[in-house]
């Protein structure tokens, strides 16, 4: 039984998402739904009934706890009752999917895997609500597979950019579909769960200078001469995370104790390393708030394997 | 010693017999009483023996009136619905849908209507048979919990983003902050020792600390400095992640905080402690979300790491986050009570 969860805040287009994946789910496939008690899927009574398609409602106790309990004897008796392939469960919009997978995860029902989970972000809105908003907001693009951006066509060009960007640094790996919602076809959608993106996809974004000030962001540059190695490169990635100011990413590449190059791209749920034979820039670049260089310099240059301390470090610092 | 002398004793920064414990067992007293949830949140008499039963049976050192969240805002006249098995909730038909529909939010008198009047009944009846023995905490869910089960959640945050609904909202909340005073005198003369707000909204996991201060700071610094002044102790519960506990602490000035998550400048139980176990007590905070995955021995080393972190000079009570799981039995709950008096205990 997979579980895909559809999050997303209030308007940014759960509903949608959730009807056109009901109206034409993969062949074969057994659905079932859970929404929260606040849930307004409002399909259609005769098209659930004929689809035979089982709803069924969490009811709240605390917000906080609400999924604890509820939750796990709801997917117990979808299972015992239907056995579907695939539970789409509709959260709260203020849910942090980060408890509701350790609380899937901690279930310990059999036959359960986690699918993606695809969060709706309404592209207007989107600014306000992540200064605004609390931890939630964030959480919920940051753990999605997939998030589909909903009213991009009402944003002007720059505003589009700079909100996909935004959301870049959050979850560079999410796959992005930025075709409006009501003209998002359900196998488009169904595909960009198994991480195809739609058919017109965002080019990849590459940071500029230019655009950090917007976004409020600092972008440190280091230059090492002398090599690393794959463990140390996995041993800056969890320093670096763990050194308290807002970092969002890292990458660059680096000379390789065992020759050549390293490349890697670190966000602070992964990071991605793989050799290169010859590059032509190199640099360990840091993006962040509040970047301290001293410190960053100093992780470095123990994470280096070679004792002599001649890394030097250059910054852009806006 | 008895429970309330052991929660003065601990609320008032000096080692007690014993660490207290309270789990928020209300979630399962009307189980363990025979009755359904219906009849427990809608008549004050069973819904106090169920409780006060849970309490001598558990042993448990805190009566509080925590029912659920739906009480106020029913009153305003949201619909709810009740059920023989879970906790009464709000139906789809929202309460607040439009911007006009806040004109439905009016001065009422909290002694008159359905559910706070029988939440003030509720606590007069605690207070008569237990109060002598046990400390009796009223329990209120914050202004902008209130507007929200009207509203929706997430439709409230939206409208306190909106410039043309904000000062709607703001005016409403102080419509309800008057009536909350209102409730909170009558609940005091019934006979509590202490008002619990519900403060949901000031964490991290909900909104920037900046945006709750700017709608509920002032309403809820209204509300404590109110309960303050008829001698009553002023306590917090908020489950939320993160919860700001400075922000709160310098509008409300509370004897106890009641949480599950750290608060956001404090990256350890020591951490917290030392930061703010001097200026208010702390209640909590075992997940409820742990209990259903837990056996004994896991539980048992956790209840044991927070009371050796949190004992020390007493302002520490032993409970869980938020409530406890009404699906469960109230095995974990004794076991709680029993570390409580061992681990807890002081030289």
């Amino acid at each position: 039984m997979e579980l895909l969860i559809v999050s997303g805040f209030l308007g940014a287009g759960k509903t949608t998402l959730i009807k056109k994946m009901l109206a034409s789910p993969p062949a074969g496939t057994r659905l079932a739904v859970i929404e929260n008690e606040f849930g307004q899927i409002n399909i259609d009574g005769t098209v659930l009934k004929q689809s035979g398609i089982p709803v069924r409602e969490i009811t709240h106790g605390c917000i906080c706890c609400t999924l604890v309990d509820n939750f796990c004897k709801t997917l117990q008796h979808l299972k015992t009752d239907f056995d579907p392939d695939t539970v789409i469960i509709e959260p709260s919009g203020v849910a942090r999917i980060e408890d509701i997978l350790k609380t899937l995860t901690a279930s310990q029902i059999p036959g359960l895997s986690l699918g993606p989970v695809i969060t709706a972000v309404d592209a207007v809105d989107a600014p306000d609500y992540l200064d605004g908003l609390g931890a939630f907001y964030r959480n919920q693009i940051q753990n999605a597979g997939c998030i589909a951006l909903s009213h991009l066509d009402e944003c002007d060009a720059a505003e589009g950019r700079q909100i996909i960007r935004r959301i870049h640094l959050l979850n560079p790996e999410a796959t992005l579909l930025t075709t409006p919602l009501p003209q998002l076809t359900p196998p488009t959608l169904w595909q960009a769960l198994c991480g195809q993106s739609d058919a017109s996809p965002v080019p990849p974004v590459t940071f500029s200078d230019g655009d950090l000030p917007a976004l409020g962001l600092q972008n440190l540059t280091f230059i090492s001469s002398h090599p690393f190695s794959e463990s140390g490169l996995r041993q800056c990635h969890s320093q670096l995370f763990q050194m308290g100011s807002p970092l969002y990413r890292a990458k660059g590449s680096v000379p390789c104790v065992a020759g050549g190059w390293l490349f890697f791209d670190y966000i602070p749920q992964r990071l991605y390393i793989h050799p290169e034979e010859h590059l032509d820039d190199t640099g360990f670049c840091v993006i962040g708030k509040d970047l301290q260089a001293g410190r960053i310099q100093t992780l470095l240059k123990a994470a280096a394997p070679a004792p002599s301390e001649d890394a030097s470090h250059h910054h852009h610092h806006h | 010693m008895n429970s309330k002398e052991r929660v003065l004793k601990i609320l008032n920064h000096e080692e007690a017999d014993y660490v207290p414990a309270y789990p928020l067992c209300n979630s399962i007293s009307w189980k363990r009483y025979g009755i359904g949830y219906d009849t427990w949140s809608k008549d004050p008499v069973q819904c106090a023996k169920a409780i006060i039963k849970t309490t001598e049976d558990l042993d448990l050192d805190v009566i509080c009136t925590l029912v659920d969240l739906s009480v106020e805002a029913a009153d305003w006249g949201m619909e709810v619905r009740y059920s023989p098995t879970e906790a009464v909730t709000p139906t789809d038909n929202c309460f607040i849908k439009t911007l006009e529909d806040y004109e439905k939010v009016v001065p009422i008198n909290p002694r008159e209507t359905e559910r706070m009047s029988k939440m003030i009944e509720l606590t007069k009846i605690l207070s008569e048979e237990k109060g002598d023995t046990h400390p009796v905490v009223a329990f209120v869910f914050g202004p902008m919990g209130i507007l929200s089960m009207m509203t929706g959640l997430e439709a409230l945050l939206k409208h306190c983003m909106k410039k043309k609904m904000k000062d709607t909202v703001k005016a409403k909340m102080d419509v309800i902050t008057d009536v909350l005073i209102d409730y909170c005198d009558a609940l005091i003369e019934a006979g509590a020792d202490a008002i619990m707000f519900d403060t949901l909204y000031s964490s991290q996991t909900i909104m920037r600390a900046s945006m709750w201060d700017e709608f509920e700071g002032a309403p809820l610094q209204r509300l404590a400095e109110h309960v303050h002044s008829k001698g009553k102790a002023v306590m917090i519960h908020n489950c939320g992640g993160g919860i700001y506990f400075k922000e709160q602490i310098a509008r409300m000035h509370p004897e106890a905080i009641s949480m599950l998550y750290l608060p956001p400048d404090c990256k350890t139980m020591a951490d917290l402690k030392a930061t703010y176990g001097g200026i208010t007590t702390i209640i909590g905070h075992i997940d409820p979300g742990f209990l259903m995955v837990a056996d004994d021995d896991r539980l048992r080393a956790l209840f044991r790491e927070q009371i050796e972190a949190y004992k020390k000079d007493g302002g520490f009570i032993l409970a869980t986050g938020c409530e406890y799981p009404a699906g469960l039995d109230d095995h974990f709950a004794r076991v709680m009570v029993e570390e409580a008096k061992t681990t807890g205990k002081y030289n």
